[in-house]
């Protein structure tokens, strides 16, 4: 059952030409999970969520110094070598200094062709989202509001489909199903040992980030039940949760890794799989755009922020998001593994280390990699040390 | 060479004595500001880009963790003049890195985490340059330039126990490339605009390339919001009056400044860098305030002047030179390096006071909002604006700050290298290093490239001086 | 002894194959039989049989009467003979806790890299960090540096310790270093000072390392770069703790899995 998610995983670029060809419908790419999927998927396209490779980079020093996240320099990379020409509109999000700044240099050095009228694109290939900073505040919702409206209004040029309420809310409710069918899986890493390793629930949960919503659905049904009936556990590891940032295929080399050394993940702070999105469902009970921006407003991107006022002095939205995804996982050790020049996640790894050590009584590791393979097996000596210091 | 006394730290020196006043305020600017704590009255911490005149309608006193920062990278521990001992930048970079915090992270940002991780550990906050800045009731940031000063704000307001407000600036795409390679057209022009130009009935240029009425909208309701949140702290009341007089008294320092900018292309060179940076202090944050206002009005006096004569800062000027993007706070003797090869840093864009917008007393809140929305920016409008700035400097050379450490600077970096080369044949050299922390310094194989820079620009000859 | 007694014998050994050296201990019931470090350029696989031969004919030992090996360093995985690998972290801090039982805080430093590692009063490690990005603060850089100063190690040591200047020298990057010891050479900055800048810059990552983990006397330093009094006498004042060394500061790692080769072969 699980094969089917890995094909999507390790051919994802063939996978979705196929769809394409297959479907004769858009593939949408975007970065960052604050980018409204299901209004995409609303519109019968495919969303498809841009990640970089292990392969060393063309094109990136002609335009980009090296002090930047390796992540987003290789998705970059990708794009400029037309790897991604398959995707017909890239989603570009203001959510972090390099990110924001894809904007330019998807147009600029990874262009496609379209009509320019009074100097300006008539459909751009590049759509910039700007999506707000800060989660709170009075004109929030509205400001983000008009930037989906925009943003629906692309989707539909591109697709030639006008999305009404009903069609979006009937992929609210896919997306509902795939939080839930996700969250089933979650519960099965709560068990000692988990039914599932830290690396396979990833793997299913990246898949749902390249394929259909609803195809991945119903591989989830079939795929818990032969689950959740597993007689071969694996191994008994010692029981690690992994906080990084974009754990894409190439990054989620670490929980191998962990694996090997012993350890095993049984939950997650990551930006590529859909922990942000643990607990929290689309509210189909407001009218449907709205209930996106809300859930938008939701996502605890490290890179955003909220007020602190005398009334809520520390709100500690972030800490709070992890409590959750750490409590009743009985978890021996945290892994902090931060890619190089992630400046949000970086400054907040004393608070958390302080955090998980006060709170859970676990110790932590600091771990940083700059995204490429070599710099990842290098934590292989740190983690196999760490594992074995707390297995102690 | 490197002889013995560069290896310490290298203050610059200032072509214009109305520029030697910027310390003058600086040091009237913390008394005022410890005395003001003394009397119990509000105190923030906030940002360079947050807009001043938020601070002087509420009756707060804002200090500002870059700039002391800044300030701390100019002296080493207890005042030692042996180059072994740290700065108090460097000192507090360490105290934040051992606490995890990684030190690929903005100077100015381990400097400020490491001195209240130090203050709040030991209680004291005062062994440091002038006495240090008061401690703050509150902080205030802005999304605006950079993911790190959000955050890095969020950590001393959780460390210091004291509420914090963001402001929230729209992240605005008029990023259109001027010249990209012959893909695309021109890109839209944004013009300035004085008063007098409104007053002959042009019509107000485009807001910016791509905001919008929400953006608009948006923006007015953050000022809303921060008059609230500061409201609720200071128990002051918001003074519309006071935001339109020190709207009025920087509308008229940037008037000032557009005057010394344009002043500043004589040839040879009036106003180095030496005291454009110089004027950093008054210019980001005395905005807003008289005093501010009146620095710059005997800068560009004394500036007009000079011009007036013909007179350079430099008699022997040879080549003209253009830093890109912040300086070594440091070492600012750097921007004195090349005067030895008759090379002079003409011009620094780096905090240039921007596009002037036309006044509305009426409403200084919505003023204030599409000021704020101006302010935005990106790669594609950063290279194009170097570009002009190079034009209208006769500029031979640019020497790079690639700023490791701080990544909207270092970001565009390349780009820019390339656009100069290509469309205009200007050589750029670049230059490793931190804002504050010493240590993000090689210092003899920096000197050693700007040495090479200088024998090739001299070699090549200048646009200005056509040798 | 044990063979004239009729007693099994229960000897283990403990082999730590790092960058430019491989060390072995092997010991019987807590005392050491045999400690040797071999500066090798063979790979970690030939070196390791060879120093265990070495090891087995001193001790009149052969390979079927070690009960247990355990193995480190970053070519652990290259000995053939090892029963078990263990990380270096819980080796040097294991190696040093037994030869000075008031260790609290263990620095390793390395050819390659650099360790601190913070024990509990059980003297078990709860918490480490590592350098190993950068040659800056490692015996590499000290190395590169004998040869541009044309000193040898052993009096860079010394000369550091005793001079008192110290040239600034990049502590950031290894390649700032050397070009910044060059320069200084160049432009005539004393032997002294530039030696002890050296250290001066090797010691301010090595503080970078200690203060991650938190400083808790006593202070143990281990590692070939242990026996570098002029790191040694550099740190101290920096961290304000006495440091303490051990009689053999190289063979630490080796004797930390050997202790763990006697507890998990059976030994007492």
């Amino acid at each position: 059952m699980s094969t089917e998610f890995r094909s999507w995983v390790e051919n994802r670029h063939e996978a979705v030409k196929e769809w394409k060809e297959k479907n004769k419908k858009q593939a949408v790419g975007y970065l960052c999970c604050v980018v409204p999927e299901a209004l995409i998927y609303a519109a019968g396209a495919l969303p498809v969520k841009i990640t970089g490779s292990g392969e060393k980079f063309e094109a990136v020093d002609e335009h980009m110094v090296p002090y930047g996240c390796g992540f987003v320099q290789s998705c970059f990379d990708l794009a400029v070598r037309g790897i991604y020409d398959y995707l017909d509109t890239v989603i570009i999000p203001n959510t972090c200094d390099l990110v924001a700044r894809m904007e330019y240099w998807y147009r600029v050095a990874a262009p496609k062709a379209s009509t320019i009228l009074l100097g300006l694109e008539a459909h751009p290939y590049v759509f910039y989202l700007n999506y707000p900073e800060k989660l709170t505040g009075s004109g929030v919702h509205n400001y983000l509001f008009n930037q989906f409206r925009l943003l629906k209004q692309h989707i539909e040029r591109l697709t030639n489909t006008t999305i009404t309420d009903e069609m979006l809310s009937q992929a609210l409710e896919v997306y509902n199903e795939h939080f839930r069918l996700i969250n089933q899986l979650d519960e099965l890493r709560k068990q000692d040992p988990p039914l599932v390793s830290g690396y396979e629930a990833w793997e299913v949960e990246f898949a749902s980030l390249l394929m259909p919503k609803s195809d991945h659905n119903e591989l989830m049904k079939s795929y818990l039940e032969e689950v959740s009936q597993r007689k071969d556990k694996p191994e008994k590891g010692v029981r690690l949760f992994l906080s990084g940032g974009s754990i894409d295929q190439e990054a989620a080399g670490i929980y191998k890794i962990i694996e090997e050394s012993g350890g095993q993940v049984v939950s997650e702070d990551i930006s590529t799989g859909t922990s942000y999105f643990r607990g929290i469902t689309f509210d189909t009970n407001k009218p449907p755009l709205d209930a996106c921006v809300e859930l938008s407003l939701k996502v605890p991107c490290p890179r955003s922020t909220v007020d602190a006022t005398l009334v809520n002095p520390w709100p500690e939205w972030r800490w709070n998001y992890i409590k959750r995804l750490v409590k009743d996982r009985d978890i021996k050790g945290a892994i902090i593994y931060n890619l190089g020049y992630c400046e949000c996640r970086g400054l907040e790894i004393p608070h958390f280390k302080n955090k998980l050590k006060e709170e859970f009584d676990v110790p932590v590791l600091v771990l940083s990699g700059d995204y490429t393979p070599e710099v990842l097996e290098e934590t292989r000596s740190s983690i196999e040390a760490f594992v074995e210091m707390v297995g102690d | 060479m490197i002889t013995k006394e560069q290896q310490s730290i290298a203050g610059s020196v200032k072509a214009l004595s109305a520029t030697k006043q910027a310390w003058t305020l600086q040091k009237e600017e913390y008394a005022a500001g410890q005395r003001w704590k003394e009397e119990g009255k509000p105190v923030a911490w906030s940002c360079a880009v947050f807009p001043k005149e938020l601070f002087w309608a509420m009756d707060i006193f804002p200090f500002f963790p870059e700039q002391f920062s800044a300030l701390f990278s100019v002296r080493r521990l207890e005042g030692s003049q042996d180059p072994s001992v740290p700065t108090y930048a460097t000192h507090f970079c360490q105290i934040a890195e051992a606490e995890g915090n990684p030190d690929y992270l903005c100077g100015y940002a381990r400097t400020g985490l490491g001195y209240v991780i130090e203050g709040v550990r030991t209680g004291n906050w005062t062994d440091v340059p002038m006495g240090g800045p008061p401690l703050p009731d509150f902080l205030v940031t802005t999304s605006y330039v950079c993911d790190v000063r959000m955050k890095w704000f969020e950590s001393m307001a959780q460390m210091l126990k004291v509420p914090l407000f963001t402001l929230d600036v729209p992240e605005i795409a008029h990023d259109i490339p001027s010249s990209p390679w012959g893909l695309r057209g021109p890109a839209l022009s944004i013009r300035s605009m004085t008063q007098r130009d409104l007053q002959r009935g042009r019509p107000e240029p485009p807001l910016v390339a791509a905001a919008a009425d929400y953006d608009l909208d948006y923006m007015i309701s953050q000022i809303e919001d921060f008059f609230d949140f500061a409201e609720n702290i200071t128990g002051h009341k918001r003074d519309l009056d006071k935001l339109n007089e020190a709207l009025e008294w920087s509308y008229k320092t940037c008037e000032l400044n557009r005057e010394i900018n344009e002043l500043r292309k004589a040839v040879p060179a009036p106003m180095p860098s030496t005291d454009g940076f110089g004027s950093a202090y008054p210019r980001l944050y005395l905005m807003g305030t008289k005093r501010g206002h009146d620095y710059f009005l005997a800068l560009r006096d004394e500036l007009k002047e000079k011009v007036a004569r013909g007179e350079g800062a430099f008699p022997n000027e040879k080549f003209r030179l253009s830093w890109f993007g912040l300086p070594l706070w440091f070492n600012m003797g750097i921007f004195n390096y090349f005067e030895k090869f008759g090379g002079v840093f003409v011009y620094e864009g780096a905090y240039n006071t921007g596009l002037l917008r036309p006044r509305r007393p009426e409403d200084p809140v919505r003023e204030l909002a599409i000021k704020c929305l101006g302010a935005g920016g990106g790669i594609g409008s950063t290279v194009s604006g170097i570009l002009e700035e190079c034009r209208q400097y006769q500029i031979d050379g640019v020497v790079l700050s690639y700023l490791i450490t701080c990544r909207p600077i270092v970001f565009p970096a390349v780009e820019i290298a390339n656009a100069l080369e290509k469309e205009l044949g200007i050589p750029t050299v670049r230059l490793e290093c931190d804002l504050v922390d010493e240590r993000i310094f090689a210092q003899s194989q920096a000197y050693t490239r700007l040495d090479a820079f200088a024998e090739a620009l001299l070699q090549k000859g200048s646009i200005a001086h056509g040798n | 002894m044990w063979r004239w007694l009729g007693t099994e014998p229960m000897a283990f050994a403990g082999v730590d194959v790092g960058a430019e050296t491989v060390k072995l201990v092997i010991l019987n019931e807590g005392e050491i039989l045999f400690s040797k470090v071999l500066a090798t350029e063979e790979e970690g696989a030939v070196a390791s049989r060879q120093l265990m031969e070495e090891g087995l004919k001193e001790t009149n030992l052969s390979m079927e009467e070690l009960s247990y090996v355990v193995s480190t360093g970053s070519g652990r995985a290259t000995v053939p003979f090892a029963n078990k690998q263990r990380s270096e972290q819980l080796c040097h801090a294991r190696g040093a806790r037994w030869s000075i039982p008031s260790a609290q805080t263990v620095l390793d430093v390395g050819a390659e890299g650099s360790r601190a590692m913070k024990l509990n009063d059980d003297g078990k490690v709860i918490d480490f960090a590592i350098n190993s990005k950068c040659a800056s603060g490692t015996g590499t850089l000290l190395r590169a540096m004998t040869k541009i100063v044309e000193i040898p190690m052993e009096e860079m040591g010394i000369m550091a310790a005793n001079a008192k200047s110290a040239a600034k020298i990049s502590s950031f990057c290894a390649v700032f270093a050397e070009s910044e010891v060059i320069s200084s050479i160049h432009t005539g900055v004393s032997e002294e000072s530039i030696v002890a800048g050296i250290h001066e810059s090797v010691v301010s990552r090595l503080l970078e390392v200690l203060r991650r983990v938190g400083l808790v006397e006593d202070v143990v330093v281990t590692g070939g770069v242990a026996k570098n009094i002029g790191i040694i006498k550099r740190l101290e004042p920096k961290i304000g703790l006495e440091i303490k060394v051990p009689r053999d500061p190289q063979t630490m790692g080796a004797l930390g899995a050997a202790l763990m080769a006697q507890e998990m072969g059976g030994g007492s």
